[in-house]
């Protein structure tokens, strides 16, 4: 492979020579190689950033939807599409960083003295000062250091050549950014292939004890790690207007072995256990109880799961809807209709009658069920450790922004002759104000 | 005087003193009078101090964070603003940029004067959902996130100014009180600088609360992936910014781009996205 290949636009993505194996034909190597350059361009990142942002776009505005007519995003998002974008995203930062190590290894070495010439002659200034070069040497190496820059020095006879540099941590930060982006595209693609969790649902009756192999969808969990799960009761409490309601909780006790442990499952608080995690998710009732409409003598009803959804009367046209039910105060929560008319919104206590016109209704138990999305995701601390390790990633390329400054000390005739100059890719107002106070310390 | 009278008059406040903050900072535009421009950090000031005391009653009366419903959101994006544009004006010790940013503060908070139904600002108890610690330090990151990126198009849109005027040899006055082209460049990225780690805070934060609520910590929602989009933007005007050199008139057009994705995160989304769903479902 040729060594002179042509550097990026900034020449600052050097050739991997990690690729350049012996062996294999001259096209074939250079198919490799027009794959790795390809793949190595900032140009494709760019590219790709704005193709998955407006594949995104797409994916908000023209949402396909699933059989009950409610939005369905994954469709969209899961497409193979979409995800050969991602791959493809996630193979240009990887390639990009492997390019870039040759790079991070010698800026983290700190700045080579022999490119000083070059660069005082670019964007240096030159000062002359009365002085002994070897002390003007020293004083600019002690102004670079109260500076906090790195020092490393050459001297050829009476010329001093001094390279210095500060911030050169920084160029680790987009390193360990784009390592966490791809870490977290890993863990994604891994959770969708399917090999590894799963998501699942459980629904069960207070006071049953069900197996986890009732949950709907359990894949990937070993057997010797599955328990029973006693759901003890489904709660609603209500805020005081008696309406809102402020939370919902599952109490279930996890029967392991001998072991039992209680958890208290509520909206934002899930139960793990053994990786597992369960979340509330929804709940249902079923009420039990007598009513004498019209018709004259009692009946007995079963209303919700397992029953109709609403009591009707047909002589009076009424019909009585639970909506609810207060655990702290046994109370339901009931609407009553006149035809499609709400006429009335009650609270029923539990074996007290409810009279509207000429029905009587009486709730006499009320039994709930508990939903609980499960969900096994080994990614979730995958995803957790790329995410601290972006926003660290972040921070330090913004905190650190390297500066690097040069300078040669040759002797003049009144003294000594200072070259100075310096680059910063990403804080040149920085370095332009280190110079200026350098120089000016130096000419006093 | 009642808690939420209180809490009302602290928005009219509010609206009163950035509208005249706004106000004076153009008018110095034309008039270089610096006592007259200092009334503006003053009105910017008093500003800040009622926009604070209408999200502390907010929290005093809803005994939750002020971040939930839009109207909260849009004060503490107005905060935000606020806050942040301070910071700069003392940083950086000029006034002319108020001209350029505290008016995006004011018309959020005349946007919802006009716009927003009554019943809509009222001080409502949480959901289940959304009883999280998560969701506060999510939304308070993102409005000092958010009030960045305002500066940050703020200073673009002066970029954008001057160089039109220096490309024409304009020699009005007005040309020479806005700050340099290289000067203004720097305060943009910079405003970037803090807006982006900030975003990803934001994101990160809410993925976490996701995955407390609702065991997902991304379901690509509309919000959530208008977000994303927000950032790639940002990433994509940070990498060609040092990679391809896109500074200047490339780059201030890129970060008014990025703050128009930033409102339509904010607002967009839940004025014709979900609009979109509600129909979609009848
Ligand atoms: C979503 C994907 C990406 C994210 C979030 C990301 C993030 C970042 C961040 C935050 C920086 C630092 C900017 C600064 O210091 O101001 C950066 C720099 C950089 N990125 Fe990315 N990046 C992504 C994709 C890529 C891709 C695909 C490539 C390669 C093709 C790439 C190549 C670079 C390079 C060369 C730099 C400059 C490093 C430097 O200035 O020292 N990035 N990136």
């Amino acid at each position: 492979m040729p060594e002179n290949r042509k550097k990026d636009a900034t020449g600052a993505e050097e050739r991997n020579l990690l690729t350049g194996k012996e062996g294999g034909s001259e096209t074939g190597r250079n198919i490799i190689d027009i794959a790795w350059n390809f793949l190595s361009s900032m140009k494709l990142g760019i590219v790709l950033l704005l193709v998955l942002a407006a594949a995104s776009i797409i994916g908000t505005i023209w949402v396909p939807r699933d059989m009950y007519g409610q939005p369905d995003y994954l469709k969209f998002y899961n497409h193979p599409v979409f995800n050969i974008i991602l791959a493809l995203l996630a193979l240009n930062i990887l390639v990009c960083s492997i390019n870039r190590w040759k790079l991070i290894k010698s800026t983290l070495g700190g700045p080579s003295v022999a490119a000083a010439e070059n660069i005082v002659k670019k964007s240096g200034e030159a000062l002359k000062i009365k002085a002994e070069p070897a002390q003007t040497a020293n004083q600019v190496r002690d102004l670079l250091k109260r500076k906090g820059y790195r020092i490393f020095s050459s001297q050829e006879g009476e010329v001093f050549k001094i390279a210095s540099d500060k911030g050169h941590l920084g160029i680790l930060g987009p390193y360990l950014t784009h390592l966490s982006f791809f870490i977290m595209i890993v863990a994604i693609v891994v959770k969708f292939s399917g090999l590894v969790g799963f998501d699942g649902q459980f629904a069960g009756w207070e006071g049953e004890t069900y197996s986890l192999g009732d949950v709907h969808g359990i894949q990937n969990v070993d057997y010797d790690d599955y328990f029973d799960i006693r759901v003890n009761s489904f709660r609603t409490e209500y805020r005081p207007d008696g309406h809102e309601i402020k939370q919902w909780f599952s109490d279930v006790t996890v029967i392991d072995g001998d072991k039992e442990t209680d958890f208290s499952i509520y909206v934002n608080q899930p139960m793990v256990y053994n990786g597992i995690k369960f979340y509330q998710s929804s709940y249902g009732h079923q009420y039990v109880g007598k009513y004498s409409g019209t018709a004259g003598e009692d009946q007995e009803f079963i209303l919700g799961q397992g029953g109709q959804e609403y009591l009707w009367d047909e002589g009076t046209n009424l019909a009585f809807v639970p909506t609810g039910f207060e655990d702290e105060t046994k109370k339901v929560k009931l609407q009553i209709y006149k035809g499609q008319q709400i006429v009335d919104e009650v609270d029923a206590v539990i074996n007290q009658p409810v009279k509207y016109e000429n029905v009587e209704v009486v709730f006499e138990g009320v039994r709930s069920y508990t939903v609980l999305s499960t969900k096994k995701d080994p990614g979730v601390p995958i995803i957790g450790a790329g995410s601290i390790l972006l926003i660290v990633g972040v921070v330090i390329s913004f905190i650190l922004r390297q500066r690097k400054i040069w300078s040669i000390i040759r002797p003049d005739a009144k003294g000594a002759l200072v070259e100075i100059g310096g680059v910063s890719a990403k804080d040149k107002r920085g370095l332009d104000s280190d110079l200026e106070e350098i120089t000016a310390a130096l000419k006093k | 005087m009642d808690l939420v009278t209180l809490e009302q008059q602290s928005f009219t406040a509010t609206f009163v003193a950035y509208g005249a903050a706004s106000l004076i900072y153009v008018i110095y535009l034309g008039y270089k009078n610096e006592s007259f421009a200092r009334l503006g950090t003053i009105a910017t000031i008093i500003g800040l101090i009622t926009n604070t005391a209408f999200l502390v009653l907010r929290w005093k009366i809803s005994g939750h964070a002020p971040f939930v419903n839009g109207y909260e959101f849009l004060l503490s994006f107005t905060w935000g603003i606020a806050v942040i544009y301070l910071y700069a004006e003392w940083r950086y010790r000029m006034r002319i940029i108020g001209a350029f940013v505290m008016p995006i503060a004011w018309f959020l908070l005349a946007w919802i004067a006009m716009k927003m139904p009554e019943q809509a600002r009222y001080a409502g108890n949480l959901m289940p959902a959304l009883q999280s610690n998560w969701l506060t330090i999510h939304v308070a990151t993102a409005m000092v996130s958010y009030g960045a990126f305002a500066l940050s198009c703020g200073t673009s849109i002066m970029y954008i100014v001057k160089k039109v005027l220096e490309d024409n040899n304009s020699k009005s006055s007005f040309n020479k009180r806005l700050p340099s082209l290289d000067v203004l460049d720097d305060m943009s990225y910079k405003a970037i600088a803090i807006g982006f780690p900030l975003l990803s805070a934001v994101i990160i934060t809410g993925a976490i609360w996701a995955e407390f609520a609702w065991g997902r910590y991304w379901s690509w929602d509309p919000k959530e992936t208008w977000s994303l989009i927000t950032w790639l933007v940002y990433a994509a005007y940070l990498h060609a910014r040092f990679t391809y050199g896109w500074r200047g008139n490339k780059a201030a057009w890129m970060s008014v781009l990025g703050f128009a994705f930033v409102l339509f995160t904010f607002f967009g989304v839940n004025y014709f996205l979900s609009g979109l769903h509600a129909y979609g479902g009848l």
